[in-house]
């Protein structure tokens, strides 16, 4: 399940970069390991989707989800380095704000207003990306069309989606 | 409740920190807005930390600190009552709950322990992870606070975004480009503006 040439250090390094991205929403570090280990093989689509669906289940910050990413890749130590790389620049970050919020706000308004067209771009990049290997056919693409729906117009609670959906795979289990 | 009201030069333990934030790591669900009336019930009306308007204005700075927003919202309260320790202690219990349930989940949850019923579960999960994804690029548009040429603008700047990674350039280099344009194109409206 570990892939060969990722260590602790580059989870950390990626996650850590990633969390930089969830500037007007909080998908865009999905966004950025998407494309860092799943689009080059080193992670399997099915596994990034499965740690997505847990860290939507948990308790607590979706973030979490990161440790699932870093299992998947590592091992324990690589699910407690992205944890680290989850809370490393957090810290620094409120650490910033909290000293000097006048001085960073010129900065932040700047970026913060195209930040959500940015980062939608960046989660359907991601979205295209897992779907690519997973070679949805017909039905399926029609599945995912009606969950996107579902989430951008009624606001559907992503756990709901994920339980749903893990309750439709386990009867299409028991039926094949 | 105001500052106002709030006791004066009371120290708040570390380990009271940490237990209090493993509390709402642990019991809160879908994220930090969702979270609200709970963040209001523990910090300000049961330990009394922060006055009700202090907890709003520490959830929309956490807004902008370029990090995942609960956990910014922890980072922001914890260095207010104490400082960095404070701050790292209000992290690091926030987030353990979460990631150990994930980390379980991925550990006793996995291919070589559930075997061939988990792969079409799991191929199910992944067909409505990525209707999820395309769900809230959409949802994030539809959010987006501007109107008339600048959301088409920004429309543009999504779909340039998108379209450069999937062609190939690499994401951290498109999201930069796109972050750089849109800081130029998307300037906020001038007072009485469009």
């Amino acid at each position: 399940m570990s892939a060969d040439g990722v260590g602790a250090l580059e989870i950390l390094g990626v996650v850590l970069v990633s969390c930089l991205f969830s500037l007007g929403g909080g998908n865009g570090p999905l966004a950025v390991i998407q494309d860092r280990w799943v689009s080059k093989g080193l992670l399997d689509p099915a596994l990034f989707a499965w740690a997505i669906a847990l860290g939507y289940l948990s308790p607590g910050p979706k973030a979490c989800f990161v440790s699932g990413v870093g299992y998947f890749l590592y091992g324990v130590p690589g699910a407690a380095a992205a944890i680290a790389g989850l809370v490393l620049p957090t810290w620094v970050g409120s650490a910033g704000v909290a000293y000097g919020y006048s001085k960073l706000a010129p900065l932040i308004k700047a970026i913060s207003l195209p930040a959500g067209f940015v980062i939608a771009g960046m989660i359907a990049a991601a979205a295209w990306g897992m779907a690519g290997p997973m070679a949805l056919g017909t039905v399926e693409i029609v599945a995912a069309g009606m969950v996107a729906v579902a989430v951008a117009w009624r606001n559907l609670e992503p756990a709901i989606v994920v339980l749903g959906a893990a309750l439709a795979g386990l009867a299409w289990s028991l039926l094949a | 409740m105001t500052a106002a009201d709030l006791p004066q030069a009371r120290v708040v333990g570390l380990a009271e920190l940490a237990t209090v934030f493993l509390r709402i790591g642990a019991t809160a669900f879908g994220g930090m807005w969702a979270a609200t009336q709970q963040l209001e019930a523990e910090l300000v009306h049961k330990q009394r930390w922060l006055a009700p308007e202090e907890q709003q204005a520490l959830m929309v700075a956490a807004t902008v600190i370029p990090a995942p927003k609960f956990l910014a919202f922890a980072g922001l309260v914890g260095f207010r009552l104490r400082a960095w320790p404070g701050s790292m202690v209000a992290l690091l219990a926030l987030v353990t709950p979460g990631a150990l349930f994930v980390l379980l989940g991925a550990m006793l949850l996995n291919p070589a322990t559930l075997g061939e019923p988990l792969v079409l579960i799991r191929r199910a999960v992944g067909i409505a992870i990525v209707g999820l994804l395309f769900g809230n690029s959409w949802h994030q548009l539809r959010n987006a606070r501007l109107r008339g040429w600048r959301q088409a603008a920004g429309v543009g700047l999504t779909l340039a975004v998108a379209a450069a990674a999937m062609a190939g350039v690499p994401l951290l280099l498109a999201a930069i480009a796109g972050f750089a344009i849109g800081a130029v194109v998307l300037r906020p409206p001038a007072a009485g503006g469009s």
